[in-house]
């Protein structure tokens, strides 16, 4: 061996370790920009600009007989305009801008719970409309032509008034995640989308789960090898790399079709998610089984166990681990996927949650594909808040996985 | 006189055990065991010799018809226990592997307690009426494998926490639970240091007299030490069986005595 | 960590019972020593042909005793003091059969000497000569069982007073050939016996010297103690 021949591998093992830096560093870099860009816009949305206003509640507005269904609307107005007594009609019109469209049905359901309040005032926090979240968050540039901004000078210079007086403040955000989706950004939230994700991870579970294994436990434990099971094997692999959304068409053509089951629905959902997951858990699963070292069968085998009793009694329970780190990847990505979701209706605008995985629902992805199409400002940041959301669903899905198989690894 | 390694004279008058006749097996084109015919006698030490390869572990597979789950295995011939051929349709398994049970070369406890992995066998058979009965079962299999002092106060831990001396000594506690009538082992100390070969071997010795033993060794010398009776395969073919004794120190076969003195492979 | 007793109690069973073998057979040889000595100088010849006759089951027992140690050396694969002990149960063996056979030539050359008229004390003599070599070799066999050296090289030293005596022997048979012509052939049998005896005491320092290579690890460095009348003239 010539130094030369040295010199050139010590050369060839530094630019190697340069290129991998290199590309390390690259994807963190990406993922930096990723999630920088992600935060910056989205932060934002984790709060809302609220405004504290007192609401007289009129008795002549309540209906004895219906509170519920008393103008409530004009209650809100009302309290809206006192805030600045000596307002003019358009001043008041503005005024009433100001507080959100939901906040009347806060206060409806505060009178509801406690009835005494009839004939007294009521001091409330509500939010403000979404123009004027922006504004608040300095998100509406003051520096552009009136025309093309938003908000005009008048109703900023109101705004202004209002805050000068300590009206409004800041809160978290805590609707983006308790309310359902709604036309209005500051009353928006993803509670719908959370429980139709919920249903259809469940229905997905259900049904991937069972069959999956057992699937993998029969071609790897009791199906002869021969031709028929290598077919099936390279079937199975293939199935993995289908793209989504053949799988959408798949069910909408036969669950929606044939079966005329209910659209948007986060059963069907979970359906088709249980087909695309079906391939990644007989997959992971076959591989766990094959892990589990053959002198432990041979042992159980010897021992006068049959082939069932070998696998269920020990090759099974020591291939769990395995297992379910397989399975919540597979669900983890399940969560994630958007497409097959969209072609089976599930992008509909539902502003209620669905109470069982029968009704008509959004899962997170497609209600962040919503939202990003929506015209409303404040949708902006509240489309970044909802992946970051998402994404923090998949990096906990993901570390329980990674915990569970450093947990329960075995050493042989 | 108490000479114990004396030729045992009555050993052609002992039952025969496990009777072979014509076994041939080939996996897929190769033939492995060439016309295998031999007589286990019962209360017996039976050690298998010969270089790599030469069929030894195939024959014992067949004893308990291990070489069933190898699918491109096939075995004609017949093989008797007590009299009766255990390659009958008719007969089970998975009931015979509980009548003739296997220790193996590397120890290979299940990873549960070590109460749980001797109680398995007599679980699966159904041979405790209740919890009472299963653990006097575990206890006297533990004790005959000359293990009970050492793990009595730790039947909870995993077997898989022990030497490998006492491994081995479990897994064959696990293999006597079902109270078989023929133990077979495969190369059972080659994982093992000296002191744990020889208690392994001592056991082996003491087993002899509740169960017929065959021992598959690669070691000539365990052989000479453990076995009244010995069988040299060379090639798939048995070629010689005789008592021990004479087998090392008057071989009839050239082939026998070419191996046991190192001058073939 | 060190023990008496082999994990494989086989082992220890058989090396006991090789070495039961040899403690009887220098039981069975010591009254053959004794026995022929006594038909010597009792002239007793029924005595005599029972010695001759119990020589067979030594010869037996000596061949039972290599086959034995043979078996042990094949099957067991001794090594250090397991290993001495067997080759020095062999050379034991083999000490003590030679002994065995001169008693039983001692026993055919006194039936003989039965027939024909007696030399005066030398029976006596014979008969001394014969106890002191049964108590070497008595002596030699328990240094064997007790593995003690001491006393083997005592046992050692002791050859010396038997080659005395045989020296003694020899002037005294010489000086009554030399008297009597008729005495020959009494006296020339007589020789062989206490040649014999002589010998007898040298396979006994031999098992002797055994048992020292069985504890110590090598033979005795020194020369054995010698005064045979076959050393050159002068020397005493």
């Amino acid at each position: 061996m010539t130094i030369s021949n040295l010199r050139r591998r010590h050369r060839n093992e530094a630019l190697l370790k340069g290129f991998g830096l290199a590309a390390v560093s690259t994807a963190i870099l990406m993922l930096a920009l990723l999630f920088g860009s992600l935060i910056a816009t989205g932060w934002q949305a984790f709060t809302q600009t609220h405004i504290r206003i007192e609401v007289p509640i009129a008795a002549e507005r309540i209906k004895p007989d219906n509170v519920f269904g008393s103008n409530w609307r004009g209650v809100m107005q009302d309290a809206a305009a006192a805030m600045l007594p000596d307002a003019d009609a358009a001043t008041r019109k503005s005024l009433g801008q100001i507080v959100s469209n939901g906040a009347q049905f806060m206060v409806r359901d505060a009178v509801l719970a406690d009835p005494a309040l009839i004939g007294g005032s009521l001091t409330i926090t509500v939010p403000t409309s979404d123009p004027y979240d922006q504004l608040n968050k300095g998100l509406i540039d003051r520096a552009t032509p009136a025309q093309n901004r938003r908000l005009n000078d008048a109703e900023i210079a109101l705004f202004d008034a209002l805050v000068a007086e300590g009206r409004v403040g800041k809160r978290p955000n805590w609707a983006l995640l308790a309310n359902a989706d709604s036309r209005f950004p500051e009353l928006a939230g993803l509670r719908g989308a959370l429980v139709g994700s919920f249903y259809a991870l469940l229905t997905c579970f259900a049904i991937s789960f069972p069959l999956g294994i057992g699937a993998a436990i029969y071609l790897e434990e009791f199906a002869p090898k021969n031709r028929w099971s290598d077919f099936i094997e390279v079937n199975i692999n293939n199935l993995a790399a289908v793209p989504s959304v053949v799988f959408g068409l798949l069910a909408l053509a036969v669950f929606l079709g044939w079966f005329g089951m209910p659209r948007s629905a986060p059963f069907v959902g979970g359906l088709t998610l249980a087909l695309m997951t079906l391939p990644t858990i007989i997959i992971a699963t076959r591989a766990a089984l094959k892990a589990v070292p053959p002198s432990i069968r041979e042992a159980a085998l010897g021992l006068g166990a049959s082939r069932q009793q070998v696998v269920f009694h020990h090759v099974l329970p020591l291939a769990m681990p395995g297992i379910m780190t397989g399975t919540i990847i597979g669900l983890a990505q399940a969560l994630g996927e958007t497409a097959p979701l969209l072609l089976i209706g599930m992008n509909a605008f539902i502003t209620s949650a669905p109470g069982t995985p029968f009704d008509a629902a959004t899962a997170l992805p497609t209600q962040i594909f919503i939202w990003a199409d929506s015209p409303e400002r404040g949708f902006v940041s509240r489309t970044s808040a909802a992946i970051l959301v998402l994404l923090a669903f998949l990096v906990a899905m993901n570390a329980i996985a990674i915990f569970l198989r450093n947990r329960f690894e075995r050493r042989w | 006189m108490n000479i114990v390694t004396k030729p045992e004279q009555s050993l052609d008058s002992m039952t025969q055990k496990i009777s072979a006749r014509g076994v041939q097996v080939h996996y897929g084109a190769t033939h492995a065991l060439k016309d295998v015919s031999v007589d286990i006698a019962g209360n017996t030490v039976t050690a298998f010799i010969g270089p790599s390869g030469c069929g030894k572990s195939t024959f014992l597979r067949c004893l308990n018809r291990m070489n069933d789950t190898i699918p491109s295995c096939r075995v004609q011939g017949t093989i008797t226990l007590d009299g009766e051929n255990i390659y009958d349709p008719g007969v089970d398994p998975v009931q015979l592997r509980a009548r003739v049970g296997m220790v193996f070369q590397k120890p290979n406890p299940f990873p549960k307690p070590i109460f749980d992995n001797v109680a398995y066998g007599p679980k699966i058979h159904g041979l405790a009426r209740d919890k009472a009965e299963l653990a006097e079962i575990v206890e006297g299999s533990l004790r005959r494998a000359a293990l009970w002092n050492e793990v009595k106060d730790r039947l909870a831990e995993p077997g898989t926490g022990l030497s490998g001396g006492q491994q081995q000594r479990l897994c064959i506690a696990r293999a006597i639970a079902t109270s078989p009538e023929v133990l077979l082992m495969d190369e059972p100390c080659s994982a093992l240091d000296p002191i744990a070969t020889a208690q392994v071997e001592e056991l082996i010795d003491e087993l002899r007299s509740q169960f017929s033993v065959v021992i598959v060794t690669h070691s000539m010398q365990q052989a000479a030490r453990v076995s009244q009776k010995t069988a040299f395969f060379h090639l798939g073919q048995l070629v010689e069986y005789g008592e021990t004794g004479e087998i090392f120190t008057t071989p009839r076969d050239p082939r026998t005595e070419s191996y046991i003195t190192g001058r073939i492979g | 960590m060190t023990s008496e007793h082999h994990i494989a109690s086989a082992f220890d069973r058989d090396l006991e019972a090789v070495q039961a073998l040899v403690v009887r057979m220098g039981g069975m040889v010591e009254a053959a020593i004794l026995d022929a000595a006594q038909a010597l100088d009792a002239r007793d010849e029924d005595l005599a042909e029972e010695v001759r006759r119990r020589d067979a089951a030594i010869d037996a027992l000596e061949q039972q005793i290599n086959e034995e140690s043979a078996r042990l050396i094949a099957l067991r694969s001794p090594t250090a003091s397991d290993l001495r002990v067997v080759l020095a149960v062999m050379k034991i063996a083999g000490n003590l059969e030679r002994v065995g056979d001169y008693a039983k030539n001692m026993a055919k050359r006194g039936h003989v000497l039965a027939q024909i008229p007696a030399i005066e004390g030398s029976g006596g003599a014979i008969r001394r000569m014969a106890r002191t070599v049964e108590a070497m070799l008595r002596d030699a066999i328990d240094a064997f069982i007790a593995r003690d050296a001491a006393l083997a090289a005592e046992v050692r030293a002791r050859d010396l007073d038997v080659d005395q005596m045989y020296n003694a022997l020899f002037r005294e048979f010489l000086t009554y050939m030399l008297e009597d012509p008729r005495s020959i052939t009494a006296c020339m049998h007589l020789h062989f016996i206490a040649k014999n005896v002589e010998r007898m005491g040298d396979h006994a320092t031999s098992i002797a010297e055994q048992v020292i290579y069985l504890v110590e690890g090598h033979l005795p460095q020194d020369a054995r103690p010698k005064t045979d009348s076959v050393q050159p003239p002068g020397k005493a």
